[in-house]
């Protein structure tokens, strides 16, 4: 399995997910794509799924730097890239390092 | 000013429960709509501006609405924004009497959502919840506004017993309202005894899903009697992009500008209307329009909200009263024009002169991508 990748802006550098039209920081509509393979989870809830059985979601910070001109809006450390909504598999806690999977579309996070 | 605009009516659809199959939304909006009328002393032979917010219209929109109603208006709009669709109309039918484009606007909004109607909401809200969220057999708003709170408990240490304040206040005052769709008294042992589905939150955290609708009419001055003025009102879309950490809304950065623009401050307000999906959104609005002027969330839930009962969401808000869709953006709204006119029932009247009114939504990734308020006042 590769490593997950996520867009980042050709012009200046700022790393988004999910990926989007163009950049919210510089305005520019070029990207790249950067390894974004680990990342910080930061909170986690469990509760019924759609379908009724468990789910656990996690918002993670990746570890891709957010680029020169940094987060918009955002007092969170810095330095530190995009948060997302992963699925988190395993026994992964707040604080934990995790490292990210796109399968199937679904974007997972365990324990490294 | 040539034309003035004002809040002349406003009406509630009542609320229920569980989808009832003789109400759908089309029925739901008409008596939105024609209560809105007769509450103002109009009819729809007046109406030149209609604009209308739900999610449940489709295929039809505002103009098959209009047509079914026999309207022939002059200004006509359509909101999908959900929880900031209402004030969003609102700024737009502001500015079309002020330019005299319309005279007597009515604007509706209505929900009837069934299990299946709503399950499809839920999994297709956007694109990105399409295709990045439910695939991870994602749980709905519920999921995301979990991990908000818990980061809002773990930043500002608050509890449960905290953030409880709010819809335990609001049953309080859903008890004063017969429309409410839940009025039986609600104490914090209650709140605290009730287990979290999705923690932190427990059912009581989260709107119940009723069928309903909602509607105001704006008419250039003057009135006949009592209505409501819009002092100001502002707006902010995607203040932080979906990447900020909940922590501040957009409506941080309006709020200055808001109560500038109105000649008020925070505490001139003698009532507030904040958008309530889930308790800790209340609180986030509050302490970003300058409601928490000491900036301690608990000493504001603990006395202010909950002690006190200072008047927020006096209908019970939608945690008590019901989320009606897309309704849910107006149903504020219609309970501050229903205060600032006099017009709700005495047990839970405020004698309100000013009073706040924010609407909030569109939960793109990760939280509300929407920000919008208005200070209304009393005329008449």
């Amino acid at each position: 399995m590769s490593d997950f990748q996520v867009p980042a802006c050709a012009n200046c550098g700022h790393a988004i997910w999910p990926p989007r039209l163009a950049c919210p920081v510089c305005g520019a509509a070029e990207w790249t794509e950067v390894p974004a393979p680990t990342g910080t989870l930061l909170d986690v809830t469990e509760g019924p799924g759609y379908d009724g059985t468990p789910v656990r979601l996690g918002t993670v910070r990746l570890a891709v730097p957010y680029g020169a001109q940094g987060a918009i809006r955002n007092s969170w450390p810095e330095g530190e890239g995009p948060p997302v909504i992963a699925g988190i598999d395993g026994d992964a806690r707040p604080g934990d390092t995790v490292r990210l999977e796109l399968v199937d579309g679904a974007l997972r996070a365990a324990r490294e | 000013m040539p034309h003035e605009p004002l809040i002349v009516g406003a009406y509630e659809a009542r609320y229920e429960r569980h989808a009832p199959t003789q109400r759908d939304t089309r029925e739901l909006l008409k008596e939105a709509t024609l209560g809105a009328l007769a509450d103002a002393g109009l009819s729809l032979k007046d109406v030149d501006g209609f604009g209308v917010a739900s999610f449940s219209l489709k295929p039809d929109h505002a103009v098959d609405l209009a047509w079914h109603l026999g309207l022939s208006p002059r200004w006509l709009m359509e909101d999908p924004h959900g929880g900031a669709s209402a004030l969003n109309l609102l700024s737009h039918a502001l500015r079309a009497i002020e330019a005299g484009d319309a005279e007597t606007i009515v604007l509706a909004s209505a929900d009837h959502l069934d299990r299946d109607a709503f399950a499809d909401l839920v999994r297709n809200y956007n694109r990105v919840t399409a295709e990045h969220l439910a695939p991870l057999n994602y749980g709905g708003p519920n999921a995301l506004f979990a991990l908000l709170t818990q980061r809002w408990m773990d930043a500002r240490d608050l509890g449960r017993e905290d953030l409880g304040a709010i819809p335990v206040a609001q049953r309080a005052w859903a008890g004063r309202n017969p429309l409410a769709v839940y009025r039986d008294p609600l104490t914090m042992a209650d709140y605290l005894d009730t287990p979290p589905f999705m923690p932190p939150l427990c059912r009581l955290d989260c709107v119940p899903v009723v069928a309903g609708g909602d509607a105001i009419v704006l008419r250039a001055a003057p009135a006949a009697g009592p209505a409501a003025r819009v002092r100001a009102m502002r707006s902010l879309f995607n203040a932080d992009q979906q990447e900020g950490d909940g922590l501040s809304t957009g409506f941080a950065a309006i709020a200055a500008d808001l109560w500038d623009a109105a000649g008020a401050r925070p505490e001139d307000i003698d009532a507030a209307y904040l958008y309530d999906d889930y308790p800790v959104m209340v609180l986030a609005q509050a302490i970003d329009l300058g409601l928490v002027p000491d900036g301690d969330p608990k000493r504001w839930l603990g006395s202010t909200v909950l002690e006190d009962a200072w008047p927020l969401n006096t209908s019970g808000g939608q945690l008590s009263a019901g989320q009606a869709g897309a309704a849910g953006g107006m149903h504020g709204l219609v309970e501050a024009v229903r205060q600032l006119r006099g017009t709700v029932e005495p047990e839970r009247a405020t004698g309100a002169e000013l009073a706040l009114v924010a609407g909030y939504g569109m939960v793109l990734y990760r939280h509300g991508a929407s920000h919008n308020a208005a200070v209304l006042e009393r005329v008449g």
